[in-house]
């Protein structure tokens, strides 16, 4: 074809108008390509003859106009699109040109019509709307929860330049650990890195000048702190430096909330004292509403932390640390300067800074580190489900346009345009699509309630999710692009009105059914994903279930009480504490009652280094360590932990006697490993009261180990004191009542408030739930990647039921056909259920493959079950199989039990 | 078949009443017609490949024209050529059209227009 050899512009411009001329129609093309690439060729030939190039040039513009305009005119005609111009020049009475008006009629019309082919097909419609519904609904719950979380800044000025800073251990490189008072001023000083850096401690205190003691939950804060995160006062002023001074007076600001709920939001309350924790206060601001400190749920109080840093020992940690970036620093930059900074510590502090590292963190990725996996596993696995609806809901439509393809034919004989049908057809799609959205928007709006409701609370940032304008663009988006692309699928297929006027089964409908067999095998591909991923979250969840606590914990009242600071001194801590034990275990109704600093699985810990007594002493950094408890004496036996050798605390071991501990086995394996460590010496190097290091002790038991944090976290190595020996001023009181724990809350409370009324009690609670709360955020995802996976097994099932069933119906006469040729129901029914099993295998294969790409993704969620365990796969596969068959059956039985006779009179 | 009425047609859109034109003097084929088609016909300036083809297919399937057999063209047979010929519906139409333009531009001499211009 090609004989122009001339220069490469030439044939450059002729390749790519070659190129150009795919925009045309296959139909034109094939009639007219070579003749067009001809004209074209000669015409750019003579222009470089008489020109050279820059006749050529000239003449690509026209061409490259020409081409588009042409090809997309063609192709509006050819899809019936634009009614074929003629080559009269008469003036066309069949379209007026449409007003505004026209045009809103004709929607008006079209839409009215959908509405009525819709009632006419009630379950049609009502699967549809339902399907979309649940799909856009719960795509919108998710998207606002994780956006809430994940994606909206936080509520404070440039969150961006807001960072954590953690200690790091040797070894342990993403260890989120407390720094201390002493560390942060040097840093503060060296440091080109920063604006502030603000310190803060966790701070609970008991409201005592309302009519009922209020526990409140806050921090006592640095001044910088609050120059780091923009503190303002809403009314009243905030804390300058001078508050946060050494010897300044008692002085805090309250929520707005605070303000309101318990003192009225009266002005007045501005200079006044409240008394907290057994002190007087002054009110000196109200914090904005909705103030909460970052990974805080709450932030009812703040007051100034007031450090001394002259009295303050290098080695204690006990402050966290937020900063802010100068402008233009990047969190690499502040990392290299703070890493210098420590290693410099390091030097000059070896006793105390020995390979203690700083660890510069991001505020909004330390905020969703922990959740940021399920989230997003979350977020993928609603998506699949609405991928799964969406194909459903089209594999609907085209089914039913397959159906209506004889109607249509009638319109489009009677005169109605191709490009009217159209309209038509996505009036009906973008009418069920908006239905669907109203409906997902009220399920969004349930679900995401809902999914607060059942969320964990040690979810971040929980208190701002609510369905948003962000939430309703999104439904809208997903909604129109929905009604679109399912509109379009079966609006757009080639269409022969006259083979359908015949009923004939020609391409349109393998063309349409095959279509609709890739939708349900992708289905069913989705579905298998979403089985697999719950079914891992399921075993994982049993797995933890079945893990063994150490202890019993049904059937226990707990509730934390934290003295005042009038209470001042350990005799007297210890004093209130044995007495109102002994007066609660006096009680008839109460079994047992004992008490402990911190309760397994309500959070907290304290660890230290201790030294043995007779060993060597160990290089700096080495030093033996363990996490340490404070116990009431039967506290072992209230929770049936076994002790293992030795004996328990008894009454021996007060004020007076000499000092013992009780360790637990991984303490033993791991100090004492091959000994036995009873009657061995320990000596903690920190006391929980910061009363400098604590007396040398004597090992006295062994105790079984038990879990602290959660079933889930390693068990490590423990040290108990009895609570005589070491008094706090904080403990969890732990009773076992007769009959329904909660129901002796009352009684507990007024028995507290009868030893003193200014004391609150706080987190009241059975301890199995504070168990059942530490695997909160596993059964948030398991119940929800279940309810998802059971959403789309079902949608999956409608799917393939739908399919063969119109099938089945369609090939009523063939089949009877056959069995009037002698095939048995048997062969009807396997021939049937082949078809089913031909989309199920394909879309299982394609499930597992994607399984096996995705579940890693998920691993970080499981406990104990590998993310590619077999058993899980095999099981979810059987489990969809069958679903899979029995949605397949059930119409195969229909084909199996045609009367021929009456099959092949049927239309 | 009655051929359809050359009335029908007219007025004629001007890029079809050029290509009428131009095969009136004899077979062409695409190209030599784009470029003896009057510059003016179109309105817009050169015909462009494309929009004759347009043309072309929309005046074959109203018979106005018809596509040789590419060994029937006089001469020497450039195979790689689609030559086309007007239809005899094709003459009667451009005569029906050249009329109804003399009829009003004899009506338009009698307002004096050409001598203003």
């Amino acid at each position: 074809m090609s004989r122009s050899r001339g220069p490469l512009a030439l044939r450059a411009s002729v390749a790519a108008y070659r190129l150009g001329l795919t925009l045309y129609p296959s139909e034109f093309r094939a009639r007219f390509a070579g003749d067009l690439v001809e004209a074209f060729t000669d015409d750019i030939e003579v222009r470089y003859a008489l020109r050279g190039l820059r006749g050529l040039l000239l003449q690509l513009p026209g061409a490259a106009r020409d081409l588009l305009t042409q090809s997309l005119r063609e192709r509006l005609e050819a899809s019936g699109i634009k009614r074929p111009t003629g080559s009269s020049n008469h003036p066309r009475p069949k379209s007026p040109p449409r007003s505004v008006t026209q045009m809103f009629n004709g929607i008006l019309q079209d839409l009215r019509f959908a509405f009525r082919m819709l009632t006419r097909a009630p379950a049609f419609a009502l699967v549809v709307v339902a399907t979309l519904a649940i799909g856009i609904g719960a795509t919108t719950a998710v998207f606002t929860t994780v956006n809430a979380i994940a994606f909206r800044p936080l509520p404070f000025p440039s969150p961006e330049e807001l960072v954590f800073i953690w200690y790091t251990e040797a070894g342990r490189p993403h260890g989120r650990n407390a720094v201390g008072a002493a560390n942060v001023a040097d840093w503060e000083a060296m440091s080109e890195s920063f604006t502030a850096i603000g310190m803060f401690r966790p701070w609970r205190a008991t409201l005592a000048s309302v009519d009922i003691p209020q526990s409140l939950l806050g921090a006592r804060v640095s001044h910088d702190y609050t120059l780091v995160l923009g503190i303002q006062a809403l009314y009243g002023r905030p804390f300058g430096p001078e508050d946060d001074a050494v010897g300044a007076p008692n002085r805090v600001m309250l929520s707005y909330e605070t303000w309101q709920q318990q003192f009225g939001g009266t002005r007045d309350l501005l200079g006044r004292h409240i008394r907290l924790n057994g002190e007087e206060w002054e009110v000196i601001g109200i914090l904005d509403p909705g103030f909460s400190m970052p990974r805080r749920a709450r932030t009812d109080v703040i007051s100034a932390l007031r450090v001394d840093l002259s009295l303050t020992n290098r080695g204690s940690r006990n402050l966290n640390a937020m900063a802010r970036l100068r402008p233009g620093v990047s969190l690499e930059a502040a990392r290299a300067d703070m890493r210098r900074i420590d290693e410099s510590l390091e030097t000059e502090y070896p006793e105390t800074n020995l390979s203690m590292r700083a660890w510069v963190r991001g505020l909004h990725e330390d905020t969703i580190s922990d959740v940021s996996v399920s989230l997003y596993a979350l977020f993928a696995a609603v998506g699949f489900v609405l991928l799964v609806a969406l194909a459903n809901v089209a594999s609907l439509l085209v089914a039913r346009t397959t159906a209506r393809e004889e109607e249509l034919a009638i319109r489009a004989a009677l005169g109605a345009g191709r490009a009217r049908i159209i309209r038509q057809l996505l009036s009906e799609s973008l009418l069920l699509a908006a239905l669907g959205g109203v409906g997902g928007l009220f399920l969004a709006y349930w679900g995401s309630q809902a999914l607060l409701a059942v969320a964990p609370s040690s979810i971040p940032r929980l208190s701002e999710v609510s369905v948003d304008y962000a939430a309703l663009a999104f439904a809208s988006v997903v909604t129109i692009a929905s009604g679109l692309f399912f509109g379009s699928i079966p609006a757009l297929r080639k269409r022969s009105s006259a083979a359908s006027l015949r009923g004939g089964r020609g391409t349109t409908r393998l063309g349409a059914e095959r279509l609709r067999r890739l939708l349900v095998t992708g289905q069913v591909a989705v579905a298998l994903v979403l089985l697999i991923g719950a079914g891992l979250l399921i075993n994982s969840f049993t797995r933890l279930l079945n893990e063994d606590p150490g202890m019993q914990p049904d059937g226990i009242l707990a509730a934390r009480l934290a003295l005042g600071s009038e209470y001042d001194g350990s005799e007297e801590h210890q004093a209130f504490f044995v007495d109102l034990l002994e007066r609660i275990e006096a009680r008839p109704e109460i079994d047992e009652a004992g008490a402990v600093f911190l309760m397994p699985f309500a959070g907290g810990s304290v660890s230290g280094s201790f030294g043995i007594p007779g060993r060597p002493e160990p290089a700096p950094g080495e030093e033996p360590n363990s996490y340490v408890q404070v116990i009431s004496n039967n506290y072992f036996d209230l929770l049936r932990t076994p002790i293992l050798r030795g004996r328990n605390f008894d009454q021996r071991d007060d004020w007076t006697g000499s000092r013992v501990a009780i360790i637990n086995e991984t303490a033993a394996r791991m100090h004492w490993p091959d000994q036995n460590p009873i009657g061995k010496t320990l000596r903690l190097h920190i006391t929980l009261d910061d009363q400098g290091p604590d007396l040398e002790r004597t090992i006295i038991g062994v105790v079984a180990d038990a879990r602290q944090w959660a079933l889930d976290r390693d068990i490590e190595p423990f040290i108990y004191a009895p609570f005589r020996q070491y008094p706090v001023g904080s403990m969890y009181l732990m009773l076992r009542p007769q009959g329904t724990p909660a129901d002796f809350a009352p009684t507990l409370r007024s028995m507290v408030k009868e030893a003193d009324p200014e004391l609150a009690l706080y987190r009241m609670g059975v301890m199995s739930d504070f168990l059942g709360r530490t695997m909160e955020r596993q059964r948030f995802s398991m119940l929800l990647l279940t309810g998802f996976a059971a959403i789309a097994l079902i949608l999956g099932c409608i799917g393939i039921y739908g399919l063969i069933a119109f099938n089945v119906a369609r090939r009523t006469r063939e089949i009877g056909l056959r069995m009037a040729l002698g095939a048995s129901s048997e062969s009807v029914l396997v021939l049937v259920l082949r078809e089913t099993s031909r989309m199920a295998g394909i879309g299982i294969v394609v499930g597992i493959l994607v399984s096996l790409a995705l579940t890693r993704f998920i691993a970080s969620m499981l406990h104990e079950v590998s993310a590619t365990d077999t058993t899980t796969i095999a099981t979810m596969t059987l489990l969809l199989a069958g679903f899979a068959l029995v949605a397949g059956l059930i119409p195969a039985r229909r084909a199996a039990q045609v009367d021929p006779a009456i099959a092949l009179r049927s239309d | 078949m009655d051929l359809p009425d050359a009335n029908e047609f007219v007025p004629l859109k001007p890029d079809v009443f050029a290509v009428l034109l131009v095969l009136l003097d004899g077979d062409a084929h695409g190209y030599a017609i784009m470029q003896q088609a009057p510059a003016q016909s179109t309105g817009t300036g050169q015909l462009q490949a494309g929009a004759l083809y347009r043309i072309l297919k929309r005046m074959l399937d109203e018979n106005l024209i018809t596509e040789l057999e590419r060994q029937q063209v006089d001469g020497a047979p450039d195979k790689r050529r689609r030559y086309y010929r007007i239809s005899a519906l094709g003459r009667d139409v451009a005569a029906a059209e050249a009329r109804r333009m003399a009829e009003l531009l004899a009506f338009s001499q009698t307002r004096d227009l050409l001598e203003k211009v």
